[in-house]
């Protein structure tokens, strides 16, 4: 059996994006034709064009998402921007304080493995780390704004703060949709193994 | 007239490829029959993410084989064509056999 490997790094990229457990047999494919004597660049064209097909499948599979990102960061830009003209500044914008607390908290309880963005989808949790990440951002970062006495803001903090809230509120969306999406078949034992196939 | 959409380039070749494979058919050979046909590389992933959306639309089925040591552990993807994807590919090939009737741009040539 011919045992030549294939480039480390290429096969670390499969490994790292997800793709090499998401899709084995795919992995086993591309192990398969570079044993067969493909060459290591053919090995490295196929990793990205693998990763990117990749890519693109979970994009379209996450419209709804995709849609709420781009519905939703319009929407806040636009009600910050009104803000911003009605009363000059950011100052003691409590609806933003109290979006970012909300959002954090009711994200936090609504979290579902599924609803990460960027998670696997296979039923694993990856949604609680990243959110823990965003929720101690937001919190950190509403700390240090109160502390350095709200009147200067850095436009490039707020627009991180901006992001924050934006991805936060989008889980809490997300989080919102599929609770609503499972309540007709609700039951205490929600994930069926075998499928109702 | 069908309610779902005709199949897209990609998606053709790779019914076609999967048809004339039969029972054989799984990543390595789709890609190398669609290469062969065709005479350009195919992206292997590609190929797997074509397969997917042919089976979400109940146009292809596939069962995991066993895994063999020269593919790392991995098990091989069988797929197969449904009989909804044999009469999709059917009314494909009408719809594009009947644009194609009686172009003078494309009579004579090899296609």
């Amino acid at each position: 059996m011919n045992s030549r490997r294939p480039p480390r790094l290429a096969v670390w990229l499969l490994r790292s994006t997800g793709l090499a457990r998401h899709n084995e047999p795919l992995a086993g494919d591309l192990l398969e034709e570079f044993r067969n004597g493909r060459t290591a660049a053919w090995y490295w064209r196929q990793a990205f064009m693998a990763i990117a097909a990749e890519f693109g499948q979970s994009l379209r599979s996450r419209r709804l998402e995709l849609l709420a990102l781009c519905g939703g960061w319009a929407a806040e830009s636009c009600s910050l921007f009104v803000w911003w003209i009605l009363h000059g500044s950011f100052v003691a914008d409590l609806v933003i304080v109290f979006l970012m607390l909300f959002s954090c908290g009711a994200a936090w309880v609504l979290r579902s493995p599924d609803s990460s963005l960027g998670g696997a989808g296979d039923g694993k949790s990856h949604g609680s780390p990243s959110l823990l990440i965003l929720g101690t951002g937001q919190i950190v970062g509403l700390f240090a704004f109160v502390a350095q006495g709200l009147p200067q803001i850095d436009p490039v903090y707020l627009f991180v703060l901006h992001l924050l809230l934006t991805l936060n509120l989008l889980r809490l969306f997300f989080g919102v949709v599929r609770t609503l999406r499972a309540l007709p078949n609700s039951s205490l034992g929600a994930r069926n193994p075998g499928g109702d196939a | 007239m069908a309610r779902g959409g005709y199949l897209g380039e990609f998606e053709l070749m790779v019914v076609l490829a999967l048809i004339r494979l039969g029972d054989e058919a799984y990543g390595v050979p789709i890609s190398r029959e669609i290469e062969k046909r065709s005479g350009r590389e195919v992206a292997i992933g590609s190929v797997y993410a074509a397969l997917e959306r042919l089976e979400e639309k109940g146009l292809v089925a596939s069962k995991l084989g066993e895994p063999t040591a020269e593919r790392g552990g991995r098990a091989k993807r069988y797929f197969r064509i449904t009989g909804d994807g044999l009469r999709e590919a059917r009314q494909t090939q009408r719809a594009l056999i009947s644009l194609w009737k009686g172009l003078p741009e494309l009579r004579g040539g090899e296609a």
